[in-house]
C-alpha cells in the first residue's frame, strides 16, 4: 500500500514527488526530501484548499493525503472582518449553498434553520472561504454547522 | 511551534478595504465633474459629509465599545454617496447631519457594516428631504460658482413631471438638450448630473468584479421599457427619463450596495426590476418628480424575502426530493 505524494512549500529543501507507504511518519518524508531549508511555520497534510494543518510531524501520512506542504511563512493570512454580504461565497459554492447564511446560523446555533440549509451537502472544498473578502472562517463554520446538526440528531 | 488553522490555506487577495477603495475610485469621475459644474462648494459639501461620516463611525464604535472599523473605508463611501445625493447649495451642517443619521442611526445602531437593512446614504437623503424640503430641492445652475448665493432653477425631473401631467410637451418643457443631460450640464444633486462619469465608474466596478452588472442593467432597463411604452414609443422622452434624476447614480452605486441587495443571481434580477418599476410608477403617477431613492429603500426592505424565494438550487437536491416521494 503506497501512494504518490507531492512534497512542496517554501520550507522544504528539495521539493519533489515521492512514492511513500501509507501511514509513514511525516517527519520521515521531510527528512527524505533533504529536511527544512527554513524553519516551517505551517505544515499542511494535503493540498492548500482542503488539506489539514498539522501541529506535529510525528503524525502519519493518510491514504487520502496527496500532498505535503511546509511553508516558512504564514501563507494567506488575512484579518477577519464582519461579513459585508457581497455574495462572493454564494457565487463560488459549487453545491449551490449560501455559505454566509449557514455561517450566521451556525454561530447563532440556530439548528432549525441549519436543517433547512442543506449544509450536509457541503464538501468543504474551501471555495467560499477562499473568495471571502472579509476573511471569514467559512469552512470552520460549515464543520461547526454539521456538528450541531449531528448532535441534534442524536437527541 | 507550527500554526494550525482551518482550511483553505490559500485566500484571494480581495479585502473589504480594497473593494471600498475601488468604489471610491469609481466615484471620483463624478466628483470631478460635479466640482467642474458647481464649483468648490460641491467639494466642500463632499468633504464635510465624508469627514462627518468617518468621525461619527469612529465615535459611535467607541461609545458602543466595539472595535474601530473606519479602516474598511465603508464610511468614506457612505459619505461620498450621501453628498452626491444632495444639492450643491445645501447648507453644510445639513450635510453633516445627514452623515450622522446615515452612520449612527442607520448603520451602527443595527450592528455596523453588513447589518443595516436599508441603504444608509439613501435613508439619510430621505430624512433630509422630508426635514428640509426647500433646501433639498433648490438646485444650482451649473457654472454659477459663487460660494453662497447661487442661482437656482428647476431640475429636469420637475420639468419632466409637467410632461407626465400633460401640461407641456417634451419640446415645450424647457429641458436642457440631451447632450447637456449626458454631460451633466443641468441642475440636480451634485453627483447625479454627469451621466458619462457615472457610467464610466460603473464600467470600472464591473470590470474589477466589485459589482455584478445585473442590478444596474435590470433597473435602468425596466425604467427604459416602462417609459418607452408609457410615452407611446417616444425615444426622446425615454432618454430624458434615463438620464434625468438620480437614476444612474442610484442604479450603479446605491442599488448595488452589497448589504442591502440580494446575494442570489435571480434575486438581483427581481431587485433591479422592482426598483425600476417603483421608480417609473412614482415618476409618472406620483406627486414627487423623483422616485429612485424611495424605490431603492422599498426594495431594500424586501431583500430577505427575495433571497428566500430565489435560493440557488442545491446540487443534487431535486433527485433527493424524488427519492423521498418514492419512499
Amino acid at each position: 500500500m503506497s501512494r504518490s505524494v507531492t512534497v512542496d512549500g517554501s520550507a522544504v529543501k528539495n521539493p519533489m514527488n515521492v512514492r511513500v507507504p501509507v501511514g509513514i511518519r511525516i517527519q520521515d518524508i521531510i527528512d527524505f526530501c533533504g529536511g527544512y531549508a527554513y524553519d516551517p511555520i505551517k505544515i499542511i497534510a494535503g493540498g492548500p484548499m482542503m488539506g489539514r494543518a498539522i501541529y506535529d510531524t510525528d503524525a502519519p501520512m493518510l491514504k487520502s493525503n496527496n500532498a505535503l506542504l511546509a511553508f516558512a511563512e504564514d501563507i494567506a493570512y488575512k484579518t477577519s472582518r464582519d461579513c459585508i454580504r457581497c455574495g462572493k461565497c454564494v457565487a463560488a459554492c459549487p453545491m449551490g449553498l449560501m455559505p454566509t447564511n449557514i455561517a450566521k446560523y451556525a454561530s447563532n446555533k440556530d439548528v432549525e434553520k441549519l436543517a433547512k440549509s442543506n449544509v450536509m451537502a457541503c464538501m468543504e472544498c474551501g471555495c467560499c472561504a477562499f473568495s471571502c473578502p472579509s476573511a471569514q472562517p467559512l469552512v470552520q463554520y460549515m464543520s461547526l454547522a454539521k456538528q450541531l446538526l449531528r448532535e441534534e440528531g442524536k437527541k | 511551534m507550527l500554526k494550525v488553522s482551518s482550511s483553505p490555506h490559500a485566500k484571494s487577495k480581495d479585502t473589504t478595504t480594497g473593494i471600498m477603495l475601488d468604489v471610491i475610485i469609481a466615484l471620483i469621475p463624478a466628483l470631478v465633474m460635479s466640482v467642474f459644474y458647481f464649483g468648490m462648494r460641491a467639494l466642500a459639501l463632499c468633504a464635510v459629509c465624508t469627514g462627518t461620516a468617518v468621525l461619527s463611525e469612529y465615535i459611535s464604535r467607541k461609545v458602543m465599545k466595539r472595535n474601530n472599523t473606519i479602516g474598511d473605508l465603508s464610511a468614506v463611501v457612505t459619505g461620498i454617496i450621501l453628498s452626491f445625493n444632495l444639492p450643491s447649495t445645501l447648507p453644510l451642517w445639513m450635510g453633516a447631519l445627514g452623515s450622522v443619521i446615515a452612520i449612527v442611526v442607520v448603520k451602527q445602531m443595527f450592528g455596523g457594516i453588513g447589518q443595516n437593512f436599508v441603504n444608509p446614504a439613501i435613508t439619510a437623503r430621505i430624512i433630509l428631504m422630508s426635514s428640509f424640503a426647500s433646501s433639498m430641492s433648490s438646485w444650482a445652475v451649473p457654472f454659477t460658482k459663487s460660494f453662497s448665493d447661487a442661482v437656482t432653477t428647476a431640475s429636469p425631473m420637475a420639468l419632466l413631471a409637467n410632461v407626465c401631467k400633460g401640461s407641456a410637451t417634451v419640446e415645450q418643457a424647457g429641458l436642457p438638450s440631451l447632450s447637456q443631460m449626458l454631460l451633466g450640464m443641468r441642475a440636480g444633486s451634485m453627483g447625479e448630473v454627469c451621466a458619462v462619469a457615472l457610467i464610466a465608474g460603473g464600467i470600472y466596478l464591473v470590470a474589477r468584479k466589485v459589482i455584478s452588472p445585473v442590478i444596474p442593467v435590470c433597473f435602468v432597463g425596466t425604467v427604459g421599457v416602462f417609459m418607452f411604452l408609457y410615452s407611446g414609443f417616444d425615444i426622446t422622452f425615454t432618454a430624458y427619463q434615463l438620464l434625468g434624476g438620480g437614476l444612474l447614480l442610484g442604479a450603479i452605486f446605491m442599488a448595488t450596495d452589497y448589504t442591502t441587495s440580494p446575494m442570489t443571481k435571480w434575486g438581483k434580477v427581481i431587485f433591479g426590476v422592482g426598483c425600476g418599476l417603483i421608480t417609473s410608477v412614482i415618476r409618472v403617477f406620483g406627486s414627487l418628480p423623483e422616485g429612485v431613492s424611495y424605490s431603492i429603500i422599498l426594495m431594500n426592505i424586501l431583500v430577505p424575502h427575495i433571497e428566500n424565494l430565489t435560493r440557488p438550487k442545491v446540487f443534487g437536491q431535486v433527485k433527493e426530493k424524488k427519492e423521498a416521494k418514492q419512499a
